[in-house]
């Protein structure tokens, strides 16, 4: 099976990783990785300082698309320092309410309008 | 050339007056185009150095629009202040006063592109300096990680392009304590919830609404609300405290507790004031993260 290397710091061109915009890059990639079922590890080496903001996008979004045991499967974490994998691990909790949430509205509008 | 007069008070901290004196002249000036504005300290002895980030942000839009701007009858206390964290510079031309960062962290404006220069500049400011206490690596990143999320939440949230910033340092108060204050002209707290929520909250209702965890007035596929979230628990682990001013709500945090004021005159945008205790270098907790790391989806 295919294995793709993702370098954040490459990526973003930057140690920062702090904005939406560049998260969403981020999202972008592994968006079509998955999608065509492709081993990824997502390496963080190098990033220094990393908001729930970009982690939101870059990851919290891929709930909006896939599920828990597809990215669990298909999508592996490399070298996020210890502090920050409590950040991560707090942006895939709301990730998950968040879109359970918004499916569930959507649910509730589509039967009140059949 | 219309000529307008704002008389600054005797002092101005980040108090329910203080705040007042920003908002009348931040709401007066919205409308301001091709005037002179002379802002008179005759009467002003104090002015928290940290707050130079909201009155730089309310005369520089005021600059954008093409007034002119007159700082007038500065007294040597203020003016040293001022003049030290480079303020006075970017409005009073041929100023003759030392620009000092030893206890200010200097007034500056970002843009998030700024990102990489931006955190060298707050990891300098905050802990690069001559007799700060000591304080952990951990405790530093996740400082410079919730200025970010101030930073972020100012641009996403109040739609400006710049965010404003200053802060006075304290190195001899016992315990030694850095103020930073963050400032933006955008939408108010208050507007963006009640807009979203379709009610209309008071600006302290919305700021404690926005202040909760998982409430988020983003629309879109990216979730949100954590932000504002990981700051309140930094600072109630730091033991500092946390000032949200925006509309007519002022929310002040310490100890996990909020106290509430409530403004006469509408702030319009967002005012963020941390309060940092530098000397705590544990307070960071990494609970069990280094354990268990696979299948996190």
């Amino acid at each position: 099976m295919k294995m793709l290397n993702v370098n954040i710091k490459e990526l973003i061109n930057s140690d920062t990783a702090l904005t939406p915009d560049t998260g969403s890059i981020v999202f972008s990639l592994l968006d079509k990785a998955l999608i065509s079922k492709e081993i990824i590890e997502l390496d963080f080496n190098g990033i220094e300082v990393i908001t729930s903001a970009f982690l939101n996008a870059a990851i919290g979004q891929l709930y909006s698309k896939f599920k828990s045991d597809e990215l669990n499967e298909y999508l592996k974490v490399k070298n996020l320092a210890v502090e920050d994998r409590a950040l991560l691990r707090k942006v895939i909790s709301r990730a998950k309410e968040y879109f359970n949430d918004q499916k569930a509205l959507n649910e509730r509008f589509d039967s009140d309008f059949e | 050339m219309f000529i307008e007069i704002f008389f600054v008070p005797q002092k101005v901290v980040g108090d329910t007056f203080g705040y007042e004196f920003l908002s009348n002249l931040a709401g007066k000036s919205l409308g301001k185009f091709n005037a002179n504005i002379i802002i008179d300290f005759q009467e002003c002895t104090f002015f928290d150095g940290n707050l130079c980030a909201v009155l730089g942000n309310i005369l520089q839009s005021l600059k954008d629009r093409n007034n002119t701007i007159q700082i007038i009858n500065l007294s040597g206390k203020v003016r040293g202040a001022m003049g030290r964290n480079g303020f006075l510079t970017n409005f009073v031309s041929n100023i003759n006063v030392p620009v000092i960062y030893h206890n200010s962290i200097p007034y500056r404006k970002f843009k998030l592109e700024d990102e990489s220069h931006a955190k060298d500049f707050f990891k300098d400011q905050l802990f690069g300096k001559q007799d700060m206490p000591h304080m952990s690596p951990l405790a530093q990143k996740e400082i410079i990680r919730n200025i970010f999320e101030v930073c972020l939440n100012a641009v996403t949230h109040g739609g400006c392009e710049y965010v404003y910033c200053c802060g006075q340092v304290y190195l001899r108060k016992v315990p030694a304590k850095a103020l930073i204050t963050f400032a933006d002209l955008g939408n108010s707290i208050k507007a963006n919830v009640n807009n979203y929520l379709r009610k209309n909250l008071t600006g302290n209702e919305a700021i404690m609404w926005a202040l909760a965890d998982g409430n988020t007035t983003k629309t879109q596929d990216i979730p949100g609300g954590l932000g504002l979230k990981l700051l309140q628990n930094l600072i109630y682990l730091n033991k500092g405290k946390l000032q949200f001013v925006s509309g007519d709500g002022f929310v002040e945090i310490k100890d996990g507790n909020p106290t509430f004021f409530k403004l006469d005159i509408d702030f319009p945008g967002t005012i963020v004031t941390l309060e940092l205790l530098l000397n705590d270098p544990n307070f960071y907790y990494l609970g069990d993260e280094d354990k268990e790391w696979t299948n996190i989806f």
